[in-house]
């Protein structure tokens, strides 16, 4: 890894981000729903006079908004000594550094999920069709060329509209998954048939069939070292490319949740409520926190490639 | 330009490369002059930097390369110091290259034509018209005879041979004076290279071309050049005009080079080629002792501590050792010795059909037949014939040599006895059992007793298992499903103690240290590795060993090793070879019996004596004819087979060999099936002319080649 020091920072920043998931209760300092009312922030002002802003209100539409002495609308700087407010409120005076760390929850847990069985799915599938080849493969390779052919979101869209809708809760986040998991498997299962395709003639899988191994033996013991550097390096792809689709789905409304604190639904909350350029504080973390997590899951797979690739033929 | 006068020159030449971070030294201090319309050779095993340096002499360097220390003049010009488009413009119009594979030189995407047109356009600024005749002319000119549809193909629709006649016919074109040929035609087979070999013999004395000539093979060396340079470990070992080298090597390295050869143990009838022990120098340091010293059975101590130079001895002979004078005198005395002593007799072997261990009937192959989904859209499938009705024999402890081309199905047939592919028809017998043509359905016990050396140890072994478990894991395997054996101690096998000390002993006997078995495969050297392959196929003690090509990766000198090795064994171990090659040499040292094969049939079987001698086949005869002698004073008849190896999709009617037979008699060549025809005891040619007529016909073509 010190080779490639591209590779070993994204893999730390990807670690960062899945601790902060893991204790996002202890981290959080409230509740991603949590309204933060007035009162509360005068409290804080109490407790640590002058070292707050002044917050007023004011309204747009319907609804009530904070304000500070620096801007219309609520900003809450930190306070010294106590972190509280760290990254402002948003419109509906939620704690925006609250909203991104259960987030990540949302933005990890899913698609983590998700990957994982795309490649547990993709990998089963390629695997046996690769070793077995013949008619199955040629099948079984045309329906999933077939699925490949729709670009990810287009699929993904019809397959929640395919679906019942108004879900909430499990079943939401059940459907979501489906919706994924479909999307990812032809893909994963691709790869893994040709990472096998090429091992399968290979001569040491020959001299086990030559010595008589039962499949079994052959498929997980012969076989499956050699194509788990691409499972390995699959799964890591996979994993970027949910966050993204998981992303897109919450931006267009059609995540688990609409409100959930979820990065993509957090930026859409803000498109619909008009809010993008009143409270632009409240947008860009979210914003920021995706890209960056993706370009770093994306350099860990690159490094787990270059990794693998140098134990294959060289250590 | 007359005849002595240099045409490059190199001076302490020495070549780093970049891998990762480290520079490595490849080349060290090599100088070598090339003589006007002379052809160099430039031999040595992998990693001599041989390639590197070949191509170092034109300037050409890959991007992670640097020439560190020397010069290079060229016609009195140094190239170190030309400017990169001047160098380009010498590429172009002066220097040109053979590459080893033509298929990568060319562009995909263009077809012939288009290609040569481009190249002479650039180079020589002509119209398109023109280059469209240039490019015809030269492509009649590498004797290519259906130019226009050669001209309007692409080049993965060209066989191997053709694809190096033209990217001679690319080289040539620009009339370059240094020509540099990196080995041309190590992918090719024996008969296709003993044409293109003639060709370019005759098309480089035309252009009065200087040529650097790379390979690795010896026997094309000797054919085929005027001089040789050794190369060992980045280094010049010796020097000399090529008759000089071979008759009368000085370098230790060249002898054991040369001795290592199968071809110069058969023609002193040794029963063991002469090795080199030990494996060849890393390339990751540089020693400041001599570069053969750890292998050298002359080292003394000073050549563990300083490099000898390189010394001009005259005669155009350079030397790179401290003792040469003196192992030469050693080498006379010891000669002289050895000449009083008993030549070595062959042991007499059996007679095919007794003693009998595996006999085929009739065995055929056909793929490409029961592709049902491509039947049912609608495609037709050619079935492609790899085994025409072959019947083998081999006898208990004796070792069947399988000869033949690519394409002639040997290795199909190797396969098809494993049952790794299914046989179509006919029967296999082991031991008087039939075996049946599925892997599935073989007792397993037969098949510990028959097994595989696969053909390259890189695939063969997992990279992710170690050595020693691998073997383990055979001898477990194996153990318990063979039951038939005596000396297969089964309840040694049944403990995983008695299985390690099993594996120790079988390291040992194929000359493997026992801290050899925490190994990862890619921590051994291709020798090692098909050590490791060896003693798993030994693991379950078989009666049969099939051998597909088991030295052809190899280096010569490693390939001396291996081939003692499986000698030795068949001693000890008892057990009997099918023994595959490519390689007559190679054949004629381990086999007893031999099998010649063509397009899918056995053409000619006989004893080693039989086949070597008059009559032949006349295919047997063209593939003699064709293998490089490792001895430029000895001239072989010239027999060369015209054409290309027909598809197998679509076999010749009559015999397979109608299409390129030299002595085709006429129409019932084409139409009807040869006879078998007894030509000694259990010798048999497949030919319709009569045995008394080739025998004459063949010693007829031998006095016509008397000087
Ligand atoms: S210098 Fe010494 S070690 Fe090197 S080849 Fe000569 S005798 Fe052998
Ligand atoms: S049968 Fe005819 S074509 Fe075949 S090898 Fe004999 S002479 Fe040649």
């Amino acid at each position: 890894m010190t080779e490639n020091p591209a590779a070993f920072v994204g893999t730390v920043i990807v670690f960062l981000f899945v601790c902060v998931a893991l204790c996002s209760p202890l981290i959080a300092p409230y509740s991603y729903q949590t309204i933060i009312r007035n009162e509360e922030r005068r409290a804080v002002k109490e407790q640590a006079p002058g070292e707050a802003y002044d917050i007023g209100y004011t309204v747009v539409g319907s609804e009530l908004f904070p304000r500070n002495s620096r801007s219309r609308f609520g900003f809450i700087a930190g306070l010294r000594g106590s972190i509280t407010f760290v990254l402002g409120t948003d419109w509906q005076g939620r704690d925006v550094y609250s909203r991104l760390i259960w987030g990540a929850r949302d933005v990890l847990i899913l698609p983590g999920l998700a990957a994982a069985f795309s490649v547990a799915i993709g990998a089963s599938i390629g695997a046996t069709i690769g070793y077995m080849g013949g008619w199955l493969d040629e099948i079984i390779s045309r329906l999933l060329e077939a699925l490949l052919a729709i670009p990810a979101l287009v699929l993904a869209l019809v397959l929640i509209a395919a679906q019942p809708g108004g879900g909430s809760g499990i079943s939401a986040v059940l459907s979501l998954l489906f919706v994924i998991v479909v999307i990812y498997t032809p893909i994963v299962a691709r790869v893994i048939r040709s990472a096998t395709l090429a091992v399968r003639a290979s001569g040491y899988v020959e001299e086990a069939k030559l010595r008589g191994e039962s499949k079994a033996h052959i498929v997980f013991r012969e076989i499956f070292p050699s194509v788990l550097p691409a499972l390995v390096v699959e799964g890591a792809l996979r994993f970027s490319y949910a966050i993204f689709l998981n992303a897109s789905l919450g931006f267009l409304g059609l995540g688990v949740s609409p409100t959930s604190p979820e990065w993509g639904a957090t930026i859409n909350q803000a498109r619909r409520a008009g809010t993008m350029s009143l409270t632009p504080w409240a947008t860009w973390p979210p914003v920021i926190a995706i890209a960056v997590l993706i370009i770093s899951i994306n350099l860990m797979s690159d490094g787990l490639r270059r990794f693998f690739r140098y134990e294959g033929h060289h250590g | 330009m007359n005849e002595e006068a240099v045409v490059l020159s190199a001076r302490n030449v020495s070549i780093d490369y970049q891998i990762g971070k480290r520079w490595l030294n490849v080349i060290h201090d090599v100088s070598l002059d090339l003589h006007a319309n002379r052809t160099h050779g430039l031999v040595g095993e992998s990693a001599s930097g041989k390639s590197t340096l070949a191509l170092a002499l034109m300037c050409y360097l890959a991007e992670n390369g640097r020439i560190t220390a020397g010069t290079i003049h060229y016609e009195g010009r140094n190239l170190l110091e030309l400017a990169a488009n001047e160098l380009r413009q010498l590429w172009g119009s002066k220097m040109s290259l053979v590459p080893q594979n033509a298929l990568s030189a060319l562009n995909p995407s263009y077809t012939i034509g288009e290609q040569m047109g481009e190249v002479s356009r650039t180079h020589l600024g002509i119209s398109r018209r023109e280059s469209g005749l240039r490019a015809a002319e030269m492509l009649r000119s590498v004797r290519i005879a259906d130019v226009e549809n050669v001209l309007r193909s692409y080049p993965f629709q060209l066989s191997g041979g053709m694809l190096q006649r033209i990217s001679i016919g690319m080289a040539l074109s620009v009339a370059p004076s240094l020509l540099v040929l990196d080995e041309p035609t190590t992918a090719l087979d024996v008969t296709t290279q003993a044409v293109i070999l003639d060709l370019f013999r005759e098309l480089i004395d035309r252009h009065d071309a200087t040529a650097l000539y790379v390979s690795h093979d010896l026997g094309t060396v000797a054919q085929f050049c005027d001089a040789v340079t050794v190369l060992y470990g980045g280094e010049v070992m010796e020097s000399a005009p090529v008759k000089e080298l071979y008759a009368n090597p000085k370098h230790p390295y060249t002898q054991g080079l040369l001795a290592s050869l199968p071809a110069r143990a058969n023609a002193a009838q040794e029963q063991r080629i002469h090795t080199i022990e030990g494996v060849a120098p890393s390339l990751a340091h540089r020693s400041p002792a001599c570069v053969f010293a750890e292998r050298c059975k002359h080292a003394i101590d000073r050549c563990h501590a300083e490099k000898p130079p390189l010394e001009h001895i005259g005669g155009r002979q350079t030397i790179r050792c401290f003792r040469w004078q003196e192992i030469a005198q050693d080498e006379a005395t010891s000669a002289a010795n050895q000449a009083a002593a008993e030549p070595v007799v062959r042991p007499q072997i059996d007679l095919p059909r007794k003693n009998e261990l595996l006999t085929t009937h009739e065995l055929a192959k056909k793929f490409g037949k029961r592709n049902a989904l491509l039947r049912w859209l609608g495609k037709e499938v050619i079935p492609l014939h790899a085994l025409d009705r072959v019947s083998i024999t081999v006898n208990k402890g004796n070792t069947l040599g399988i000869v033949g081309e690519s394409g002639s199905g040997k290795s199909t047939l190797a396969r098809v006895l494993v049952a790794l592919e299914t046989a179509d028809s006919g029967s296999i017998e082991l031991l008087g059992e039939n075996l049946s043509y599925e892997l599935s359905q073989r007792e397993p016990s037969f098949m510990a007793s028959m097994r595989l050396i696969p053909q390259n140890p890189d695939a063969s072994l997992n990279p992710y298992i170690t050595v020693g478990s691998a073997l383990e894991r055979t001898l477990k395997v194996l153990a318990e499903r063979s039951k038939h054996s005596e000396n297969w101690q089964q309840a040694e096998l049944s403990s995983k103690h008695g299985r390690w000390k099993r594996v120790h002993q079988l390291l040992k006997a194929v000359g493997l240290e026992e801290s050899y078995r925490q190994r990862y495969p890619n921590q051994l050297s291709g020798g090692e590795k098909q050590r490791v392959a060896i003693a798993r196929a030994f693991a379950s003690d078989p009666a049969l060993i099939i051998a597909d090509e088991p030295t052809s990766s190899l280096d010569v000198s490693v390939q001396a090793v291996v081939l003692n090795l499986l000698k030795d064994l068949r001693e000890t171990q008892e057990v009997a070879y099918i023994f595959i090659s490519h390689d007559m040499d190679v054949i004629r040292y381990v086999a007893d019996w031999i099998c010649v094969m063509y397009l899918g049939q056995i053409v000619e079987e006989g004893s080693n004596e039989q086949l070597y001698a008059a009559p032949s086949h006349p295919y047997t005869e063209a593939l003699f004819s064709a293998i490089p002698e490792p001895n430029p004073l000895l001239q072989k008849k010239r027999i060369r087979l015209e054409g290309e190896l027909p598809s197998a999709r679509n076999l010749p009617g009559g015999c397979p060999f109608h299409t390129r037979c030299p002595r085709k008699i006429g129409e019932i060549c084409e139409t009807d099936i040869p006879p078998i025809r007894p030509a000694g005891v259990g010798h048999f040619i497949r030919c319709h002319i009569e045995v008394d007529e080739l025998s004459r016909l063949q010693s007829a073509t031998e006095e016509d080649l008397q000087p």
